[in-house]
């Protein structure tokens, strides 16, 4: 099943940003979250984020009915 | 607020709160824990102490020198003498240590550890008891007052990105919810409007309808206003869906929708009732009475058609009745509707508004039903006997049966009113049984006095479908001992057109049997003559409609004419009805008409009384027709 794009680009462009950040925070620089579990946490939801936004497809989104491509 | 909104807010809302009890709950747990582990490390401390002690040198100075040694900010050691009940020099004191060598000392538990407040300060304490003495070393420790911040220092930014993520996740549960919610909300907006709809037209269905009209009732009620109940039946539908497919029939269903929307536009009520029948509900007025809805109506569907390239008229039937004066309750309204509606097919009008002499389903017809029942089956209806002269032998040949019912409360009741009810009630089979059985009887009676007559009996078109009529006729024949050629049964063309196959089969079946069969009513249905030439009928019977009138309309006379001619040819004997003068009977006799029936003859007339003509002319058997025509009449003026 292909995958059907149901984010806007203002959507992708938050979920880019929040992903990267909490990759970051979560895997990269380390200093700011010393318990290993929430960084991992973190870092696992930036994937999911980061992933969503190169996938243009929240899947989420798609069970939820949303779309914010088209409307 | 949409519901995904209410949903998303209730959800942070319980993550909020969650998170906060948790964080509450960490933080009693965590203060617990530490404080365990602070007393832990006191009593380590005063044990520390104890191994540093020498027994051999005398033990309060060995004390009084190493407790200062030991003193800092988180152990404040104090030598308590429990014997004599009081805190030594030497040791440290903080403000917990006075309060806390009071509790030692008036305790008689040694090993003792605990928390007490002075102030805004906590302090945490242990005292073990020094082995092998009196004394008692207390460890005071004034607890750090900025605890709650430093606990939040530690675990603030794990508790906000649990925060964080619970949040997130509760935001998708609540989208996935609202989601949820809201497919089965929609599909019970749908259920609810297919339960109640009719999903072609997009109009109230009949349940639906019935509704409304009890709401608007309620309403109409109270506010002292009369409701328009109509009914539309588009007599085209059937044939559109038969010749042009249900496709063409359903466009035609939506224009009619259409139309009538035009009409009323937002003036009335407008339902599918169901099949080709629609219904349309509205406040009578005075702009709105009953006839010019009717028109409004009837009008809207006068114009063409166009159906797939097709140019169609399609022609509106309307049944009208009116709430309070015909009904007073929905169903009854409905009902009433239906019949006028009926009426108006039946009597091929465009529209009939309710009225109750024309209603079969009257309460005046259910009695008439129910005394009907009751007459039969107490037998207290009587046969009369119409005779049927015969021209060729000059006499009385054969008599029609015909039933008669004097009602005990309304006197007589038409035949055509009692044998209609009885048709549609099913109680035709029991009323025809009955003329048999009774005709039958009688013919046997007139055969023992010697007088040989043919009694014709009429069927209805009901009892064709009676599997058992042939034997049963049979039955009776054997049991009276009345030879099958004396009795004769008279079926309306129309009956026998209603169902040609059965029909058949039957007329075999009673051909056979030996009775004579006679076509009735000929020439007022729409019988196929081709068809009639295979039934094994004996004789024809011409409408009484011809002959009452062949005296003075050439027309009848010639249809007349050419009846008999045909009848004739087909090797068939005709009876001609409803003869009521001499010229018609002598124009009959000339055109060789075997047997002739009317009031010139003899109105019908029960039994005894036959049965005394029969006697009295008796004698003239032999003489010309006139003078037993004159008899017949005396017995009878």
């Amino acid at each position: 099943m292909a995958i059907k794009r149901n984010l806007h680009n203002i959507d992708i462009a938050i979920r880019i940003l929040i992903g990267i950040a909490l990759i970051y925070f979560g895997f990269v620089d380390t200093s700011y979250i010393s318990n290993d579990m929430t960084r991992w946490l973190l870092g696992v939801f930036g994937i999911v984020n980061f992933l969503a936004a190169v996938l243009r497809s929240c899947p989420i989104y798609a069970l939820a009915g949303i779309n914010t491509y088209q409307k | 607020m949409p519901l995904r909104l209410k949903l998303i807010l209730s959800f942070i809302t319980i993550s909020l709160m969650v998170v906060s009890i948790f964080s509450v709950v960490a933080y009693i747990s965590a203060r617990e824990y530490t404080q365990h582990i602070e007393q832990v490390r006191l009593h380590k401390s005063n044990e520390h102490l104890f191994e540093m002690l020498d027994t051999s040198l005398p033990l309060l100075d060995q004390l009084q020198d190493i407790v200062p040694h030991h003193e800092n900010r988180d152990n404040v050691f104090s030598i308590i003498d429990i014997s004599q009940k009081k805190i030594l020099p030497g040791g440290g004191f903080n403000l917990g240590t006075h309060l806390l060598a009071d509790l030692l000392i008036q305790s008689s538990n040694k090993i003792q550890q605990g928390n007490f407040t002075i102030g805004e300060q906590e302090y945490l304490w242990s005292a073990d008891p020094v082995p092998d003495s009196q004394y008692i070393i207390a460890n005071t420790y004034l607890r750090d007052s900025s605890d709650i911040s430093t606990f939040f220092s530690y675990v603030g930014t794990p508790l906000s990105t649990t925060l964080f993520i619970s949040i997130w996740i509760s935001v998708w549960a609540a989208l996935l919810l609202a989601r949820l919610f809201r497919q089965i909300s929609e599909k019970n907006t749908l259920l609810e409007y297919q339960a109640s709809h009719d999903l072609l037209t997009r109009l109230p269905n009949r349940g639906a309808i019935g509704r409304s009209v009890q709401q608007e009732m309620e309403t109409a009620r109270a506010r002292n206003e009369e409701l328009v109940f109509c009914l539309v039946d588009i007599d085209a539908l059937k044939e559109v869906n038969d010749s042009l497919g249900h496709k063409s029939g359903d466009i035609l269903l939506d224009q009619v929708t259409q139309r009538l929307k035009r009409t009323l536009q937002d003036s009335g009520h407008i339902g599918r009732f169901g099949g080709n029948k629609f219904s349309v509900m509205i406040k009578r007025s005075e702009t709105d009475n009953a006839e010019s809805i009717c028109r409004k109506l009837l009008e809207s569907f006068e114009p063409i058609y166009e159906i797939n390239g097709h140019s169609l008229y399609v022609h509106a039937t309307l049944g009208i009745a009116i709430f309070p004066e015909h009904a007073n309750s929905a169903q009854e309204l409905i009902q009433k509707t239906e019949t006028a509606l009926h009426t108006a097919k039946k009597l091929v009008i465009d529209s009939s508004v309710y009225d109750v002499s024309q209603d079969n389903n009257s309460a005046e017809r259910l009695r008439l039903t129910h005394d009907l029942r009751n007459a039969i089956h107490n037998e207290e209806l009587q046969l009369y006997y119409q005779p049927q002269f015969d021209v060729r032998r000059n006499e009385i040949g054969s008599v029609e049966a015909l039933a008669r019912w004097i009602h005990p409360q309304q006197g007589f009741i038409p035949p055509d009113t009692f044998i209609e009810i009885a048709e549609h009630t099913g109680l035709i089979q029991s009323l025809t049984d009955w003329v048999l059985r009774t005709a039958i009887k009688q013919c046997a009676e007139w055969r023992d006095m010697g007088k040989y007559l043919t009694v014709s009996v009429n069927l209805s078109a009901r009892n064709l479908h009676d599997e058992t009529l042939s034997s049963q006729i049979s039955n009776l024949l054997h049991y009276w001992d009345v030879s099958p050629g004396k009795l004769c049964l008279e079926i309306t063309e129309t009956a026998m057109m209603t169902n040609p196959a059965h029909a058949k089969k039957l007329l075999k079946e009673l051909d056979d049997l030996g009775v004579r069969l006679s076509i009735d009513d000929f020439g007022t249905g729409y019988s196929s003559l081709g068809y009639l030439k295979q039934l094994p009928v004996d004789e024809l019977k011409i409408d009484k409609s011809f002959v009452l009138n062949m005296a003075k309309d050439e027309s009848d006379a010639s249809i007349v004419r050419a009846t008999v001619s045909l009848a004739h040819d087909l090797g068939l004997e005709v009876v001609a009805e409803g003869v009521e003068d001499q010229v018609s009977q002598d124009e009959l006799s000339r055109l060789g008409c075997e047997y002739i029936q009317g009031y010139h003859i003899a109105r019908p007339m029960p039994h005894d009384e036959l049965t005394a003509m029969l006697i009295s002319t008796k004698v003239k058997n032999n003489t010309q027709a006139d003078e037993i025509l004159v008899g017949v009449q005396a017995n009878h003026l």
